[in-house]
């Protein structure tokens, strides 16, 4: 039922109809904000991303262009090529913990800040994967796509998707966990 | 919306990177506000699109590229990224190009001792191959030939020392122009005659005047320069009564020359049967030939190679007084008794 139901918001989109284009940026605009906040870890720049996102699918409609299936897909695309290009104009961003660390009941500021440096190191783990490599392990580990899914909002076959996955995974394995392997060494030695 | 399988992502991936990985799961809320913010202003961007591209003057505008496109090119997905790759294309073609008018142009007043020189020949050069009547061809070759005159007179007016190449070179300059100007309609070809005679003249005239920097070298390529010139006027004022005969000379010295460029290319053992004393005559020149340069008596068919030719030879050069050498064509003509060799003699 998935396949019809975004047929037609595609089909109200290329007539403007505010209702679809409306439900369109309510079904898809949260999980595009998740998706540039998890890999920019910064609201302002993840806000940015979703605006700029919906703006080119709106342009591409203007051409008569746009996805003929797949929106989220497409949408998808366009958020990880704008973050692509984000990584490429500006460094990663610095720690601004008072921003960051919010007042928790649950967890002590000293855990908080370890959990921020975790999620600080992941993202600059994958920044150095390619764009490709990032995209697929993100959708399929983070976001928890299939790789059919992963297929269609990268354009490659599944078995692409898999070499890629595998590449990707085995580079973020020797940045992130080599170093905890060191020090159970040392600490066993 | 989306019907996801969820497939255990833990069967691929060690356990303890997926847990890094999931750290990332956890994110701040996003602010409703800015939810609310985003979506309104999605939506209004989406109205004015709306109302910039009504359906009827999208089609206007975009509908028969779409038909092409349908028919004859691949869909694209996407516009603006193309465009701007063709733009950056576009930019990149205009500024090398536009490099290269704006180094040809500062070419067009090079001096031969300079870098951009060749680069002057060679637009020239490209200018009178593009140009296709032969009245262009002959008023371009005019210019020409008055640039490598003006050429001359500023390496002799600041001085410098006249290169036999420079020389040369003005003297093709003039040889081209005459060429082109009997490439002319018979009424036209004494007229561009007077023309460009009026203007060696001149030109005569300001090499007399300027005087070279006193050395023996700059004299002597001055007085080279002002003897080829006058030969040229000799030739032409022959010319303007009879071109008829100077086209045949050129003609048949042309022939010779592409037989002999034959025979060059032909492989040792069969070489060229050509003596000297069999030459077309070289209508440009009073200098002492070597053998085999073509400056035969014209199209006599004698075996005497040695022997002086006194028959006026079709060939020979009817533009000069001067004291014919052997093999030379340069005889006075109008000898009642053709000796051998001179086929063309009188009888």
């Amino acid at each position: 039922m998935n396949s019809p139901t975004e047929q037609d918001l595609l089909k109200g989109a290329r007539t403007y109809d505010l209702t679809s284009l409306g439900a369109i940026y309510d079904t898809y605009g949260p999980g595009i904000y998740r998706y540039a906040m998890r890999l920019l870890g910064d609201d302002c720049l993840a806000e940015d991303c979703v605006a700029d996102t919906f703006e080119r699918f709106l342009k591409a409609l203007s051409f008569n262009q746009g996805p003929e299936n797949h929106l989220q897909a497409y949408l998808y695309r366009i958020a990880h090529n704008w973050i692509t290009d984000n990584y490429r104009r500006q460094p990663p961003l610095a720690y601004e913990l008072d921003e960051l660390i919010l007042p928790s009941e649950q967890e002590l500021p000293e855990e908080e800040v370890e959990k921020l440096i975790a999620m600080h190191q992941v993202r600059l783990a994958l920044r150095t994967l390619t764009s490709d490599q990032r995209q697929v392990v993100v959708l399929r580990f983070i976001e928890g796509w299939e790789n059919e899914e992963v297929g269609k909002a990268l354009g490659k076959p599944i078995g692409a998707i898999k070499a890629l996955q595998h590449r990707g995974l085995e580079s973020l394995r020797r940045l992130l966990l080599q170093d905890e392997k060191e020090s159970s060494h040392e600490s066993q030695k | 919306m989306r019907k996801r399988v969820h497939m255990n992502p833990k069967n691929e991936i060690d356990p303890s990177l997926h847990k890094k990985l999931k750290s990332l799961q956890t994110i701040p809320t996003r602010a409703p506000s800015k939810a609310v913010e985003g979506r309104a202003l999605f939506l209004k961007q989406a109205e004015e699109t709306a109302r910039g591209v009504t359906g009827t003057s999208k089609r206007r505008h975009i509908g028969w590229m779409q038909s092409i496109q349908s028919k004859l090119l691949f869909r694209r997905k996407e516009h603006s990224p193309m465009f701007s790759t063709f733009g950056t294309i576009m930019l990149i073609v205009a500024l090398v190009f536009g490099g290269s008018g704006v180094t040809v142009a500062a070419a067009q007043n090079s001096m031969p001792d300079q870098l951009l020189y060749n680069l002057k020949l060679l637009s020239e050069s490209t200018l009178l191959n593009l140009t296709s009547s032969p009245e262009s061809q002959f008023n371009l070759a005019l210019g020409f030939e008055t640039r490598r005159a003006d050429e001359i007179l500023t390496i002799f007016g600041s001085g410098g020392v006249l290169s036999a190449e420079v020389v040369t070179r003005f003297q093709n300059q003039i040889d081209q122009a005459i060429r082109l100007a009997l490439n002319l309609s018979d009424d036209q070809v004494p007229q561009a005659f007077e023309q460009l005679q009026t203007r060696l003249q001149t030109q005569q005239q300001s090499f007399i005047q300027v005087q070279a920097n006193g050395s023996s070298t700059a004299e002597a390529a001055m007085i080279q320069t002002r003897e080829m010139i006058q030969e040229r006027l000799q030739i032409l004022e022959t010319g303007k009564n009879n071109y008829l005969q100077l086209r045949d000379q050129l003609q048949q010295q042309d022939q010779l020359n592409n037989r002999n460029q034959q025979n060059l290319s032909t492989p040792a053992g069969q070489g060229s049967q050509n003596a000297p004393g069999r030459g077309a005559g070289n209508p440009w020149t009073s200098g002492t030939p070597t053998p085999g340069s073509s400056y035969g008596p014209g199209s006599g068919t004698g075996d005497c190679v040695t022997c002086t030719p006194s028959g006026i030879g079709q060939g020979g050069n009817p533009y000069t007084t001067g004291t014919p050498t052997p093999g030379s064509g340069y005889g006075p003509g109008d000898q009642i008794t053709p000796m051998p060799g001179g086929q063309g003699g009188r009888k």
